[in-house]
């Protein structure tokens, strides 16, 4: 029910390596509220396919700079 | 904590306080003339009236404490939340419905299925909260 998604991502590292951007802006950014960039960062929540496209284009790199695949 | 996590706690409580009370006022009635009390239709629509302006005054509440985040609209994972915690509760209702209605065939008693159903609607209510707020702090 609430078992962690297999998806890692870097939202954190990368959004403080981009002049330290704020979870409000990011959020305002890719239209979610900051509870939900909170929830990606923590990895309880994984972006739907558009989210994941605009976090990634925000911070001007691929998908696959972004998240990951940690399953089997 | 976002504006609809906090609404889904104000919620929780003002469901489960009402909730109490309409359920302690049957039991009292029905103690009182040795069987189950026949609804009410004033007192269940009162129930309805406070239950609404209590939500009401929640979200008044919530939303000046931080005006900025007062009520946007849903984003994905809220919708996501939402739609699970409904998805929880329409299950959970329907049991306790079929439970009612196989109460109703064993006991045939009118009013104790009015209160079971009425129950069933209330419970389920909770139980959405519950697995809303459970989704808001564990994931979904």
């Amino acid at each position: 029910m609430t078992k962690r998604p297999p998806i890692t991502n870097r939202v954190k590292e990368l959004r403080e390596a981009h002049e330290q951007m704020s979870q409000s802006a990011l959020a305002k950014e890719i239209g979610v509220t900051r509870q939900t960039v909170i929830a990606i960062e923590q990895g309880k929540y994984s972006p739907s396919l558009e989210s994941a496209f605009r976090i990634a284009r925000v911070f001007g790199v691929g998908l696959e700079d972004v998240f990951g695949w940690d399953g089997d | 904590m976002g504006f609809r996590e906090k609404m889904a706690w104000a919620m929780l409580v003002i469901m489960s306080a009402m909730g109490g009370l309409y359920f302690y006022w049957v039991f009292q009635q029905s103690a009182a003339i040795g069987d189950w009390a026949p609804p009410n239709l004033r007192f269940l629509i009162g129930f309805v009236i406070l239950v609404i302006v209590l939500a009401i005054i929640a979200g008044t509440v919530i939303g000046i404490s931080r005006p900025s985040e007062a009520s946007p609209p849903m984003d994905e994972r809220e919708r996501m939340i939402s739609y699970s915690g409904e998805v929880w509760a329409g299950r959970l209702m329907t049991i306790l419905i079929l439970f009612a209605l196989g109460d109703f065939a064993v006991n045939d008693s009118g009013n104790r299925l009015f209160h079971l159903t009425f129950a069933s609607l209330v419970v389920s209510q909770i139980a959405e909260h519950v697995m809303q707020i459970l989704f808001y702090r564990r994931g979904v």
